[in-house]
């Protein structure tokens, strides 16, 4: 067995106590032939021991006061959260019949606001276009003279 | 790993503090020793789990029996010493000073002599063994050789490959073996 493989199987699957059968005879007898080996794996299973002797560690009685404490925190601002939800969901149920009253003007507000605007809108468009005409017709000669030609003109004009 | 009946967790996760304490109890020790054996500072550990508890209190509600409560623990707790561990460093390498800190290194002379120094060498030793490791390795010693974890529910608990765990365990073995032949720790056992 060469050292390499030796290696992996000391630190892994030895030191687990899981090497078995063929695999751990072969290991056994080159643990005897290399001493580099031999520490490695003495090394491994006293610092092993060393930990697991070392065992759980108990966590002090004062931790379990500070957890106590942020939990009860945690609890009444929780409590707090869901009456406060629980009151303004009962309020909106009593309430059901004046909030739909008021959502229904809301709507009807905002449908004659729109209606309104585009009204609005349509009429600015309107004179906008009248005021163009007006342009064109000064654009040739005295103010009323020749209107009829002038309008052609200046449009013919615009157009080309 | 130590189970918690289903109604305990569903009353816990109500609120009831009693159904938590329970919870605490069975696995305070668990959450306590992965905490000290990534950190390595007691106060580290101890603000850890606290954190940790918290964590459980706020998180139970939407804990959904997936994988059991000790692994869903095992994964707070984890990543709750690992940013601890690296906040830490994060300070030390900034060269900030914490007075807690400070003042709880001073030795407390109301302990007697004999007791501090053998606590002292068991620290040390196993501080060693411990110091030239990543917290991913840390803490995979500590969940196979103290916790005693399978590496299937090591895999569970860090989300990784077992092929991964494998890899880990021999890189902290090998650190730990290096440390142990450099330190001579025979005289410990």
């Amino acid at each position: 067995m060469s050292c390499r493989k030796a290696k992996g199987l000391i630190l892994l699957d030895y030191a687990d106590g899981v090497l078995k059968g063929r695999e751990l005879k072969e290991l056994e007898a080159h643990l005897k032939l290399c001493s580099s080996c031999r520490r490695l794996a003495e090394a491994e299973a006293l610092a092993a021991e060393l930990l697991r002797s070392s065992g759980r560690a108990d966590v002090p009685q004062a931790v379990w006061g500070r957890v106590r404490g942020e939990i009860t925190r945690i609890s009444m601002k929780r409590e707090f959260t869901e009456i406060v939800l629980d009151r303004i969901r009962y309020g909106l149920y009593r309430l059901r019949p004046v909030v739909m009253a008021t959502a229904a003007v809301i709507v009807l507000l905002f449908v004659l606001a729109t209606a309104r605007l585009v009204s609005y809108m349509s009429y600015s468009a309107t004179l906008s276009a009248r005021e163009d005409i007006v342009g064109m017709v000064s654009l040739n000669g005295e103010e009323g003279e020749n209107e009829g030609y002038s309008i052609g003109t200046s449009a013919e004009t615009y157009f080309l | 790993m130590r189970e918690i009946a289903k109604e305990t967790i569903e009353l816990a996760a109500d609120g009831d503090i009693s159904a938590f304490e329970e919870i605490y109890k069975a696995f305070s020790s668990t959450v306590y020793t992965v905490a000290l054996g990534v950190t390595r500072d007691t106060r580290d550990a101890e603000e850890t789990a606290q954190d940790v508890f918290v964590k459980i209190f706020k998180g139970l509600k939407r804990f959904n029996f997936k994988s059991s409560l000790g692994t869903w623990i095992y994964r707070i707790t984890k990543n709750a010493a690992i940013n601890m561990y690296r906040s830490r460093a994060r300070r030390r390498a900034l060269g900030m000073v914490d007075y807690d800190e400070v003042k709880d290194s001073i030795p407390d002379l109301r302990e007697t002599l004999k007791e501090e120094t053998e606590k002292h060498h068991a620290a040390v030793s196993i501080d060693n063994i411990f110091r030239n490791m990543s917290p991913e390795h840390r803490l995979c010693i500590t969940l196979r050789e103290i916790e005693g974890l399978n590496y299937k529910e090591m895999a569970d608990i860090l989300r990784i490959p077992l092929n991964t765990v494998r890899s880990r365990l021999k890189r902290a073995r090998a650190a730990m073996a290096a440390c142990a032949q450099k330190e001579d720790l025979t005289h410990e056992l």
